[in-house]
């Protein structure tokens, strides 16, 4: 008799971290337990390690001269009682919640953005093209300190493990690979490089500063998928959410093992200051002024949603009074839909950013943009306390009309030209979008989209050279050497090299059934920029100068939809923008803001894995 | 005088203190030698004042510092003051194939000291060592026998070198336990040799002669002799021994001492910084000042468990440096299983096979390593931020600024006190930016090094139009200085800096290789006269002397 595969594979994890588990306050909700689909029948069956078709776990540890044997989730034994019990003594284990954690990660994001994720190409000096990453490398003991790392060189996650002095983080070894938050930031960092390849360059204060806070943003909400942990803390403050606690915030051990901390950052801020962004220019600070906003707007959202439910139960919110046991549970309920919600809502806003150089308003523009067009009607008000959080802290977005959402949507053709020719434009395009399962074929269906988009795009149109113009306007690049186009953009045989990055079909699915198919194209192009603007005026009348001294990219994402073909907002970045250029080429030469000496970039280890937990050297 | 036509009333609450005002003046000729022809002299200044000269000589073809001041009266019966700042080459550490011009190193110096105590004698009457680093000591060790006749009538050094202060034997024994840590894995014969150990390898060269750092070997012999393989702590303690305990200074930021003729000069002292709260400071990324002293506790405890688990390859690693218990173990280095012994193992596991099947470049073999050398870069830095920065006061009272190897947080901590403005108790006081403003010699930091020249708070105030420079550089030997993250070796001096130096100076600069012709057109009608020592053979002077005559008679 063949039995049928089951639906899911259940590993067992620490909730937090180890230290949850050895305090009475918190063991009750320390160990959860996470559901992955199980293989279907065209993906590769999970292997000793664990491999499958996103990771492979390698448990080498040089740094002690060890490796440990890899876990083999399909032992019998193993399935029969949800993989191994947590334990920090036992490195299987260590390899089980990598991999459990980071496959939640991938499966958020697949879920939320409608398709399946890839990540970043790398570059291969040899044969000048980029080649596709299948799997991603989880090294669950690669060094010992107190770090941990997305090396996207080495298309790996790193972990580390340290022996700490602080009695408070209740071990004597801690051991990144076995705190949730890291391994969901870590692979967050994966995850959004593999979207977007370009953010990890510094290009602004905002560009690293939105890794991190993405990576945190993801780290802090799957918390509230925990939900004894969510309901034990209701429970406690009698249906607060708003103070300082476990859900608030990140990795509690690592913070208590390196400098005795509560937790490595905290995003309860009840008074936010505007004028800190202003001020604020270390990476990880900076995005946890963005973290805090988008906290700030989930915990709005999770009041709207129970006042009433409170008034049903006769009880005014943080009194600390005991809650019937079905209120706090219908409560947790709202908690964790709500948590939900706004993270996919940061999720899909992925695919409504610029190619290059994001900034935080942005990312607030691409929240409501991506939104509305999934849900037209925000009964909630979801958005206005998105945009209303974002502006108490300073965050906003440049040249709008204000900050309702209706303003904050991004700018049709019609908007931005004047008129819409290019949507007609499309007919000529014919892809090939069948929907592919195995992960070969969609590598394989990505990369042939993006080079069908490029002969379309890029080569001169035949019947209608006009609509060249036009596409170039609204993607901020240039096909051509025109007149007016700085020299300074990148060339191949006499013509601007111009990149289609990506090419992504999307099929998503609104709260009232609504079905969203669209098509996300993102295009770039690279012009030499110097920190002299006389050399860089020189290099853009095309007169020979020197290497350059940085990359100043441009470009534009389009959102089409596929239904009537329809190309519904152009998000661009001009390639010739003389202010963006001023504003790079002044952040770059002023690191943190401060040149104290007369160092102009930063080197070593944090320009070499700028993804750190914490950066060497500082 | 300036200060005194326009005295600014600081609210300071250091100028209300006279108590440790009056401690902080500290006469610092002792001893007989200031002879009563001398004081005569000195008592009679005041009528009819001498006017007094100030040499300044940078021994030159060395990457390391060689200083030596001295003060003279017109009056040639009156014995000059002689000042010896630092005395050390960068040690060569590789072939001389490879480092052909760092080679020459120890012979200048050599050179430098015989020619030294050849025209001015053995006896100094200030020995200042700022460091301990061996670029500005080992000259003590390398011509051990010409300053075997070594007299000092008093040593200059920082409180760091207090035996009997707290906290400097906390800091001191961090930086040893670090050292020792570092020494152990550049020593361990895994790692011994190879090119992935060459950066800290590299900055380990600065605590001694390889094998001798960590192992306490090369201290000072019980006769009181020094070995040819010392260790800098050696070198100052055997400086110390030659002093005598009374006779030895441990200099704390914001105190006025005494140099010069008769002592009528004044030396303030601007670093290193002595600040409790920041050396014990568990959190260095917390609010408020930045950090001077980087290294922390853990990260020296991490990189000696690292250094326990490879100092010994073929024997099992004692259990307490492991992470995980004995059955759970399984050794493994890369290329064990490379050549064909125990393919057993290599097929039987599959994750060790895929492990290596990677490329070398995306395999993670030498990802430890980053916390060895930021450790040691650190501990480097510390050191760096130890040096005893001094502002030299001239008769006209101008300023010679000695800043050592100072890095940023070292310069931040001269605005942490004011200075004593008068000899006279609870007067007005002094703030560096004072200092700076009249400073007219700057000798650069750490051998202009990108971060060892504060800019806005620093060199940007040293607004004296007629400052000059000296830099104790070779740039031939900076650049032979080569690593993987590093190929061009060290980037002395910084573009950056040294433009700015030569705009702020107007070119009056005096390099350790520069040109004599350019040098001395620069220097036309500078405060200072340039003038060179004997060429070596090579053709190139052995050092440069700026010579600075007193304007002003009316101190």
């Amino acid at each position: 008799m063949k039995y049928p595969p089951p639906s899911t594979r259940r590993l067992r994890v620490y909730a937090f971290d180890p230290q949850s588990a050895i305090m009475l306050g918190t063991v009750g909700y320390a160990y959860a337990t996470i559901d992955l689909p199980w293989e279907q029948v065209w993906e590769q069956p999970l292997e000793r390690g664990p491999v499958n078709e996103y990771f492979e776990v390698i448990d080498i540890d040089p740094a002690s001269k060890q490796f440990y044997d890899a876990v083999d989730l399909n032992d019998k034994y193993l399935l029969a009682q949800n993989g191994l019990a947590p334990s920090e003594g036992n490195p299987q284990f260590h390899q089980q919640m990598v991999f459990a954690v980071a496959m939640k990660v991938v499966r958020l994001f697949e879920r939320a953005l409608g398709r399946k994720i890839l990540w970043a190409p790398v570059w291969n000096r040899e044969t000048g093209t980029y080649e596709a990453v299948k799997r991603l490398r989880i090294y669950p003991h690669a060094i010992r300190e107190a770090n941990a790392y997305y090396s996207f060189d080495k298309h790996a996650l790193l972990f580390g493990y340290f022996r700490s002095q602080n009695l408070f983080a209740g071990a004597s070894w801690i051991f990144t690979a076995l705190s949730h938050d890291i391994i969901a930031h870590e692979t967050t960092h994966a995850v959004l490089d593999g979207l977007h390849r370009r953010y990890k360059e510094a290009t602004s204060p905002d560009s690293r500063a939105f890794h991190e806070a993405f990576a945190d943003i993801v780290a802090l909400f799957s918390h509230f998928t925990l939900t004894e942990a969510v309901y034990a803390h209701i429970q406690e403050k009698g249906g607060d959410l708003d103070s300082e606690s476990l859900l608030s915030g990140l990795a509690r051990q690592f913070a208590a093992g390196t400098s005795g901390h509560g937790a490595l950052r905290q995003y309860i801020d009840k008074q936010p200051d505007p004028e800190l962004l202003a001020n604020t220019l270390e990476c990880h600070d900076r995005g946890a002024i963005l973290v805090a906003a988008v906290f700030d707007a989930f915990l709005q959202i999770y009041k709207t949603r129970t006042d009433d439910l409170l008034r049903i139960g006769k009880v005014e919110r943080g009194q600390g009074k005991r809650l019937d046991s079905d209120l706090a549970r219908r409560l947790t309920d709202e908690a964790t839909k709500t948590a939900e919600h706004v993270l996919r809502m940061c999720i899909r806003a992925m695919d409504y950013l610029p190619p290059v150089d994001v900034r935080f308003g942005e990312f607030l523009r691409a929240i409501i943009t991506a939104d509305a067009d999934l849900v037209p009607e925000d009964t909630r008000n979801y958005r206005i306390a998105f945009s209303e959080a974002f502006l108490r802290r300073g965050i906003t977005a440049g040249n709008c009309l204000s900050t309702s959402p209706e303003s904050l949507l991004w700018d049709s053709p019609e908007q931005l030209l004047g008129q819409d020719d290019l949507s007609k434009d499309f007919r000529d395009l014919n892809l090939s979008l069948e929907p592919q399962y195995d992960r070969d074929a969609i590598i394989h269906q990505a990369e042939e989209l993006r080079k069908q988009v490029w002969r379309w795009l890029v080569l001169p149109d035949k019947k209608d050279i006009a609509i060249d113009l036009q596409w170039e306007k609204a993607l901020g690049v240039y096909f051509a050497l025109r007149e007016n186009a700085p020299k300074s953009i990148a060339q191949a045989e006499g013509f601007p090299k111009v990149e289609v990055h990506s090419v992504r079909v999307t099929r998503r699915a609104g709260p009232d059934g609504q079905d969203l198919r669209q098509l996300v194209i993102e295009v770039t192009q690279r012009r030499r920029g110097y920190f002299d603007p006389e050399q860089q005026k020189k290099a853009d009348r095309g007169e020979p100068v020197g290497r350059e001294d940085f990359n100043f990219r441009g470009g534009a994402t389009l959102i089409i939809d596929l239904r009537d073909r329809h190309l519904r907002f152009v998000i661009r970045k001009r390639i010739d923008d003389p202010e963006r250029l001023n504003e790079q080429r002044a952040y770059l030469q002023q690191p943190g803001g401060a040149a104290f000496t007369y160092i102009p970039a930063a080197t070593g280890a944090a320009a070499r894995e700028p993804f750190a937990m914490a950066h060497r050297g500082e | 005088m300036a200060d005194r036509e326009n005295p600014r009333p600081r609210a300071n609450k250091k100028t209300e203190k006279p108590a440790q005002e009056s401690s902080r003046e500290k006469s610092t000729a002792k001893g007989g030698r200031t002879t009563a022809s001398v004081r005569k002299k000195a008592a009679t200044e005041r009528e009819k004042p001498a006017r007094s000269m100030v040499a300044i000589r940078m021994y030159r073809g060395i990457l390391g510092d060689f200083f030596f001041i001295r003060h003279s009266l017109d009056d040639k019966k009156v014995k000059p003051f002689k000042m010896l700042i630092d005395c050390g080459v960068l040690q060569r550490i590789g072939s001389e194939e490879k480092k052909p011009t760092t080679a020459l190193g120890k012979e200048r110096i050599i050179a430098g000291v015989k020619n030294l105590i050849g025209e001015f004698g053995s006896d100094f009457d200030v020995v200042v060592v700022t460091h301990e680093h061996y670029d500005h000591l080992s000259g003590f060790i390398h011509a051990r026998d010409i300053f075997d006749s070594l007299e000092l009538r008093n040593l200059w050094v920082a409180w760091t070198e207090d035996r009997s202060d707290a906290l400097a034997n906390a800091y001191r024994d961090k930086k040893n336990r670090a050292v020792a840590a570092l020494t152990a894995l550049v020593d361990s014969p895994a790692l011994k040799d190879t090119e992935k150990m060459n950066t800290v390898r590299d900055l380990m060269q600065f605590y001694g002669p390889p094998g001798n750092v960590g192992s306490g070997v090369g201290m000072v012999a019980d006769n009181g002799a020094l070995s040819g393989n010392a260790s800098c702590e050696a070198v100052i303690d055997w400086l110390k021994q030659r002093a005598g305990a009374t006779n030895t200074s441990y200099l704390k930021p914001g105190e006025v001492h005494k140099w010069g003729v008769g002592n009528t000069l004044r030396a303030y002292v601007l670093g290193p910084p002595r600040d409790d709260d920041r050396l014990r400071k568990l959190d260095p990324s917390g609010e408020g000042k930045r950090e001077v002293y980087l290294a922390k506790g853990e990260d020296v405890a991490a990189v000696s468990s690292l250094a326990a688990v490879h100092a010994d390859l073929e024997g099992a690693s004692a259990g307490s440096d492991q992470p995980f218990s004995l059955p759970y173990r399984r050794e493994y280095f890369p290329g064990k299983f490379a050549a064909g012994n125990s393919d057993d193992i290599l097929s039987s596991d599959p994750i060790v096979k895929k492990y290596e099947q990677i490329p070398a470049s995306e395999r993670i073999d030498e990802e430890w390593l980053g916390s060895a050398e930021s450790l040691a870069l650190k501990i480097d830095g510390d050191v760096n931020n130890t040096s005893l920065v001094l502002a030299l006061e001239l008769p006209d009272r101008e300023i010679l600024l000695f800043a050592a190897d100072a890095q940023v947080g070292n310069w931040l901590s001269w605005r942490d006190q004011d200075y004593p403005a008068d000899d006279v108790v609870n007067t007005e006081t002094l703030s560096i930016d004072r200092l700076l403003s009249r400073t007219i010699l700057y000798k650069v930091g750490h051998h202009a090094s990108h971060n060892a020249t504060l800019r806005e708070g620093g060199l940007e105030l040293m607004t004296d139009p007629r400052l000059c420079a000296m830099i104790p550089l070779v740039q031939k030997v900076a650049s032979e200085q080569k690593t993987k993250s590093a190929p061009k070796g060290w980037q002395m001096p910084y573009e950056n800096l040294d433009k700015r130096l030569k705009e702020r100076t107007r070119g009056r600069i005096v390099r350790g290789d520069g040109d004599v012709n350019e040098e001395t057109t620069a220097f036309k009608g500078s405060v200072f006269n340039v003038s060179y020592g004997p060429d070596t053979k090579t053709k190139d002077p052995l050092w440069v002397e700026l010579t600075y005559e007193q304007k002003n008679n009316a101190i």
